[in-house]
């Protein structure tokens, strides 16, 4: 993990609470790696055998869940999974109990200083929150995303756990994925000067940002439901000298006019909806789209594109993480979703890419220009993860 | 007022029983507050040698006035909580 955020919003971290983090970090990493593959080779050579001598061939990621469910390997994978996810939150919580006061300040004072950077903060305090947002504590995260009062810490404690959760692989300011979508969209699209740019569930912004950086001239707006990630995502945003408009709205009904978007965007945000809802948000993002903007969602990859162990791997944080809506999601046709919304059938996309933060440019560029192809490593947080996105272009020309 | 660290929802267990869960969540807690000490310790021994102000002996000789102890108790006493309640969380 990273020792400091590199944002100024970041809280001074005690000796002791820095050594739990890392401590949780390094737990992490190897639950995923060691442990992670413990339960796959012994799923290989005992779990799966069985289970085809009686079923045959698992179908699908919910056979393998049926059967490796209550194996050894499987129960301390997922115990232990299940109590880092826990002491995530639990190491960084210290940190921010201790400076709620300077968290405050911190917002008061780059929500007042429009020296470094010329961003926002529209809150709607008459909005709705679903119910699909707050029924449960998402990612096992005490008091989620934030209640309905004036509070800020929710959106510390999510950057913060995002930095021991990510173990050094999402980038130094947890942004690699921002860069890498938007750095993809540049290198797809050279030509395009996109004037307006909507993420849609941006949380605490840090996949916000880099859009603004990649084009500097255009409007960014970030979009979510959460107030106290917003205003902290307002602060860091403004501590960061990048000017983004931060703005409290449902991604089910968008506050922006017909045909004037360019790029809409989400990341890891669909997987968190119910189906209803990101029927919704694609309506939406048809609606505001100009005529040839371009929707783009970086997502986990849909369960009928990979084999049946991997479709489990990533399906058990439906089970088991406080996701509830993250197997129904990838179990979905991405296509259909965009095509029901109204994107034309052809214009669907799919884009698989190397981190970009991680990777040489000319790597990166040759990469995203080659074929789509899924393997072990599509959206599997390791070393070798490629990130996934897919999404369609609105008819007509811009 | 401190952030609650309870989970809406729960965590599942995945033990037959439970009470495994807990111990599991328990011992992982015990290990990065034993990270941290160690850390602490590391980062203490390796100043205190750079300047050459201590040895292996002074260390084993030592004895802690009374506020000395009474503060090491507390912070014994803290840690004993936040291993032992670590399991909060698991569904029975």
């Amino acid at each position: 993990m990273e020792t400091s955020l590199n944002h100024d919003m970041d809280l001074p971290k005690n000796r002791d609470e820095l050594a739990r983090q890392r401590f949780v970090a390094g737990l992490r990493a190897y639950v995923l790696t060691d442990v992670a593959t413990q339960m796959q080779q012994d799923y290989e050579a005992n779990v799966e055998p069985n289970w085809v001598r009686e079923n045959g061939e698992p179908k699908d990621g919910w056979e393998v869940h049926r059967a490796i469910k209550g194996t050894d390997t499987f129960n301390f994978y997922s115990s232990l999974r299940c109590t880092a996810q826990e002491l995530v939150w639990d190491t960084v919580m210290d940190t921010v109990d201790r400076h709620s006061d300077t968290l405050r300040e911190g917002f008061e004072r780059w929500h007042a200083d429009t020296t470094h950077a010329q961003g926002s903060l529209t809150l709607n305090p008459d909005l709705a929150i679903p119910n699909y947002v707050n029924a449960v504590d998402v990612h096992l995260m005490p008091g989620n995303y934030g209640g309905t009062g004036a509070e800020i810490a929710p959106g510390a404690v999510y950057d913060q756990g995002l930095n021991v959760f990510a173990f050094g692989m999402m980038g130094r300011r947890l942004n690699d994925i921002g860069w890498s979508m938007a750095k993809y969209y540049q290198a797809r699209r050279p030509d395009d000067k996109p004037k307006v740019i909507v993420d849609v569930g941006c949380s605490v912004g840090h996949n916000t940002l880099p859009w603004k950086q990649t084009y500097p001239d255009a409007e960014v707006h970030g979009i979510d439901v959460a107030a106290a990630c917003l205003r902290y995502a307002h602060a860091r945003a403004q501590a960061m000298g990048v000017s983004v408009h931060f703005k409290q709205q449902s991604c089910e009904k968008l506050d922006f006019e017909d045909n004037s978007v360019d790029i809409v965007f989400s990341s890891m945000f669909l997987h968190e909806l119910p189906k209803e809802a990101i029927d919704a948000y694609m309506a939406e993002a048809h609606r505001i789209l100009k005529p040839g903007g371009v929707m783009l969602n970086m997502e986990l990859p849909p369960n009928d594109s990979l084999e049946p162990y991997d479709s489990f791997y990533l399906d058990w944080d439906c089970y088991y993480n406080n996701e509830p809506f993250y197997k129904g999601f990838r179990d979905q046709d991405y296509r259909s979703l965009c095509t029901d919304a109204g994107f034309a059938e052809d214009a669907f996309f799919e884009a698989i890419m190397p981190r970009f933060t991680y990777t040489d440019e000319k790597t990166f560029m040759d990469a995203v220009k080659g074929p789509v192809e899924f393997d072990e490593n599509t959206g599997r947080l390791a070393d070798s993860i490629q990130w996934y996105g897919f999404g369609s272009r609105k008819a007509g020309e811009s | 007022m401190a952030l609650s660290r309870k989970v809406k929802g729960g965590r599942k267990s995945f033990y037959s029983d439970p009470e495994l869960d807990r111990l599991l969540a328990r011992l992982a807690r015990l290990m990065a507050e034993h990270w941290s000490v160690k850390e602490r310790l590391l980062t203490i021994e390796a100043l205190l040698k750079e300047q050459g102000l201590i040895t292996e002996e002074q260390i084993d000789a030592y004895e802690p006035d009374e506020a000395t102890e009474a503060s090491w108790n507390a912070q014994r006493d803290q840690l004993i909580r936040s291993v032992l309640e670590a399991g909060r969380n698991v569904e029975s």
